[in-house]
């Protein structure tokens, strides 16, 4: 399921993700090598809420081990897997064993103002991008912050894996989306 | 009378300060002159930006103008007010203000003196939280809302890109003056 270039590949993996600045974390584009379409059509079918505060605006679907769909309840229970944990805890250095997984759908003029997601628990913040033919007019991307500044835009692209290791330098936002395009994705955070 | 306010509200009707005594918050309409409106054309912005916690601009208003603000604010409510904060402020595309965890409900009067109308769905509203949404005050150019913020947080909405002009708010924080 996974590309087997990522397989192949943990210990120069895992020195990307340690190197990347601001903090560390990795793009994997092209993560999975199968069923991607799959679950892309079934979150679209899952039950989402609408999310609106201070801090940000988009639906967000339940807790993906409640999922009703079967291709989101097989990639939840990919994603908790002992098999994926363990590669998860090659790829960073940082020992994880449990997962919790929502979807969201940002739509134009939603977004998610910076935060550092530190949270009892929260190891490694993950994305996985169902969006389809973002660019970066369209916005959308997850952008992270050195200091004030935003210094790296990860413009979403569907079928990539992003990681990134909770911290307290770990501050990023989802920018505003300013199209009609949605942007899915599947996202959480991998525990210990 | 100071001449950035319309004339009408020179001697402010009682109704004013009474639905303020009741609901705790009131709003007017046409309260400012052409000169009035005019106030923000030329001042000079500053940034202020903390990721976490905020980002729009500020200008400063003068110690002549919070003076007769602070005068035309006590003449309005029937009861003296001071200003512990008096600015300009203005939310534009990608600005917002956040609660924080470290915020403790508010005190005190809430000024609004709206300078421009930003339609609800562009963002840039302020949104009183108490245990969910209480109200918003959405902006109407040349209204003035004031607002006992008491027990209360507020959070101005991120201003989104299908907002057409910036949020221009001259806002300040009042609180009842002591008269002995």
């Amino acid at each position: 399921m996974i590309n087997p270039e990522y397989l192949e590949n943990v210990e120069r993996l895992n020195a990307e993700f340690k190197a990347a600045e601001p903090f560390p974390h990795i793009v994997m584009k092209d993560f999975f090598t199968e069923k991607i379409d799959d679950v892309h059509d079934a979150v679209l079918k899952e039950q989402f809420h609408e999310q609106n505060s201070d801090l940000f605006q988009f639906q967000q679907s339940d807790d993906c081990k409640n999922a009703t769909q079967q291709a989101v309840k097989e990639c939840y229970g990919f994603f908790g897997s002992k098999e994926f944990l363990d590669f998860i805890s090659k790829l960073t250095g940082i020992a994880v064993n449990s997962i919790d997984m929502s979807a969201f759908i940002y739509d134009d003029t939603d977004y998610l103002l910076p935060h550092d997601d530190r949270l009892e628990g929260r190891k490694i913040a993950y994305v996985v991008n169902l969006a389809k033919d973002f660019t970066e007019k369209d916005g959308g991307a997850l952008q992270l912050f050195e200091d004030k500044e935003v210094v790296k835009s990860i413009v979403p692209a569907f079928n990539s894996l992003v990681l990134f290791e909770v911290s307290p330098k770990s501050l990023h936002q989802v920018q505003e989306v300013f199209s009609d395009k949605k942007r899915i994705t599947l996202a959480g955070w991998f525990h210990a | 009378m100071p001449d950035w306010l319309n004339a009408d509200y020179e001697s402010p009707a009682k109704e004013i300060a009474l639905r303020f005594g009741e609901d705790g918050v009131v709003g007017i309409m046409d309260v400012l002159s052409e000169k009035g409106l005019a106030m923000l054309d030329d001042v000079s912005w500053k940034r202020k930006y903390e990721p976490l916690e905020y980002s729009y601009s500020v200008a400063e208003v003068s110690g002549k103008f919070e003076e007769e603000v602070q005068a035309f604010l006590g003449k309005l409510l029937g009861f003296p007010v001071v200003f512990d904060l008096l600015e300009a402020r203005k939310f534009e595309q990608g600005d917002y203000t956040v609660l924080t965890d470290a915020m403790k409900p508010a005190e005190g009067i809430a000024f609004f003196l709206e300078l421009s109308t930003l339609p609800e769905e562009g963002g840039g509203y302020s949104s009183f939280v108490s245990d969910g949404e209480q109200f918003r005050i959405v902006p109407i150019k040349n209204a003035l809302f004031v607002v006992d913020q008491a027990g209360l947080k507020s959070f101005t909405k991120y201003v989104n890109h299908h907002a057409p002009n910036p949020r221009l708010v001259v806002f300040g924080v009042a609180r009842v003056k002591n008269v002995i």
